[in-house]
């Protein structure tokens, strides 16, 4: 199987970064819904520098996703009405710009906060954001509508994913696994 | 680590002098301390920088005087994200506000406690403060020893009258605090 992306296949660098990211962010999804519901104490407060840094750490896959994307561009499109590539391109385009926003959203609203973010213990991230409270509120807020648009618009992805393969019965989705 | 000798000193005691004694701190013995609740659970967070200063009359302990400056930014809050909480702008605000002081201004004793009234400022809110204390002499001195002493000093405030207003569903109202400091005659 080839690195790179063919005119008619994706290569593994191309499947790897997708379905690792596609995982990543459903379960950041979900670990940020538990924990902005919890009452946070002494034993579970180490969470939300764990979320922190798995963002991070997202958040630079998807920078190099993208710029993998930029020099390697994906194979053509399969056959499809006009519209539905219309709504896949827009579908694709804006996932990846929540893909950056969410995370970097988050980023923000963490360093207006003013706490640290630890990379798993390893180093600080920089903060990009003196302390102020109306900013973090703002951009911890934005990040939490953009996680759940992202979650929508992910959803309509693998429901059109999954209509190309059991009703129009194409490659789309097979292409992306094999 | 002090070794405390467990009987308080007799405030009246005989044999002393009769003007206010003036002590300083012994920083490498005195641990400035507060509890606050986290989650439910109690945290104990310290001031790394102070500045005592206990004058004492054991003959008239009205005329004894205590003044604390604690240094805001050398707060701790326990663990990390504790300490940055607490030197945060929601708490403490250590930049604006880099000093917390009290001054005393009564001292009362009965039985064989200190209470001691006085003004504390917090993020330059000033309010009036009660605090107790205690004086215990070295643990195998000798009974009239005056020069070195401990003074525990323990009191509660409410950080909301100061502003201090961040995490209100995390963090209790409540700041405990502990002060246990080996002080010397000057």
């Amino acid at each position: 199987m080839s690195a790179r992306n063919t005119p008619t296949q994706y290569g593994w660098i191309t499947k790897s970064l997708h379905w690792i990211i596609a995982i990543g962010l459903w379960a950041m999804f979900f670990f940020g819904k538990y924990i902005s519901n919890l009452e946070l104490g002494p034993d579970n407060y180490h969470l939300i520098p764990r979320h922190k840094a798995f963002g991070m750490l997202l958040l630079a896959l998807i920078t190099i996703r993208i710029l993998w994307r930029v020099t390697n561009p994906p194979p053509a499109a399969l056959p499809a009405k006009p519209m539905e590539h219309l709504l896949a391109k827009l579908v694709h385009t804006v996932l990846y710009v929540l893909m950056l926003a969410t995370p970097f959203f988050g980023w923000i609203g963490s360093s207006a906060t003013g706490f640290s973010i630890p990379f798993f213990g390893l180093f600080d991230i920089p903060l990009i954001w003196g302390e102020d409270e109306k900013v973090a509120d703002l951009f911890l807020m934005l990040h939490g509508y953009a996680a759940m648009a992202m979650t929508a618009l992910a959803t309509m992805h693998i429901l059109a994913a999954l209509y190309r393969h059991l009703i129009i019965r194409d490659e789309t989705l097979r292409r992306m696994v094999r | 680590m002090r070794i405390l000798f467990t009987l308080l000193i007799c405030l009246f005691a005989s044999n002393v002098t009769a003007a206010p004694v003036k002590y300083t701190v012994d920083t490498q013995n005195t641990d400035v301390n507060f509890t606050y609740t986290f989650g439910g659970k109690d945290i104990i967070g310290a001031f790394n920088d102070y500045d005592i200063n206990v004058a004492v009359d054991f003959q008239a302990l009205q005329n004894s005087t205590v003044s604390v400056t604690l240094k805001t930014k050398t707060a701790t809050g326990g663990f990390v994200f504790g300490t940055q909480a607490m030197r945060s702008k929601k708490i403490l605000s250590a930049k604006a506000f880099p000093e917390i002081t009290f001054q005393s201004k009564s001292v009362t004793g009965a039985g064989d406690t200190a209470t001691i009234n006085g003004d504390i400022t917090v993020r330059g809110i000033t309010k009036p403060l009660t605090l107790t204390a205690q004086l215990f002499r070295p643990r195998g001195s000798d009974v009239n020893e005056r020069d070195n002493l401990f003074i525990k000093i323990i009191g509660t405030l409410d950080r909301f009258d100061f502003g201090a207003d961040g995490y209100p569903k995390e963090v209790a109202p409540d700041l405990r605090i502990n002060i246990l400091a080996a002080i010397q005659k000057q």
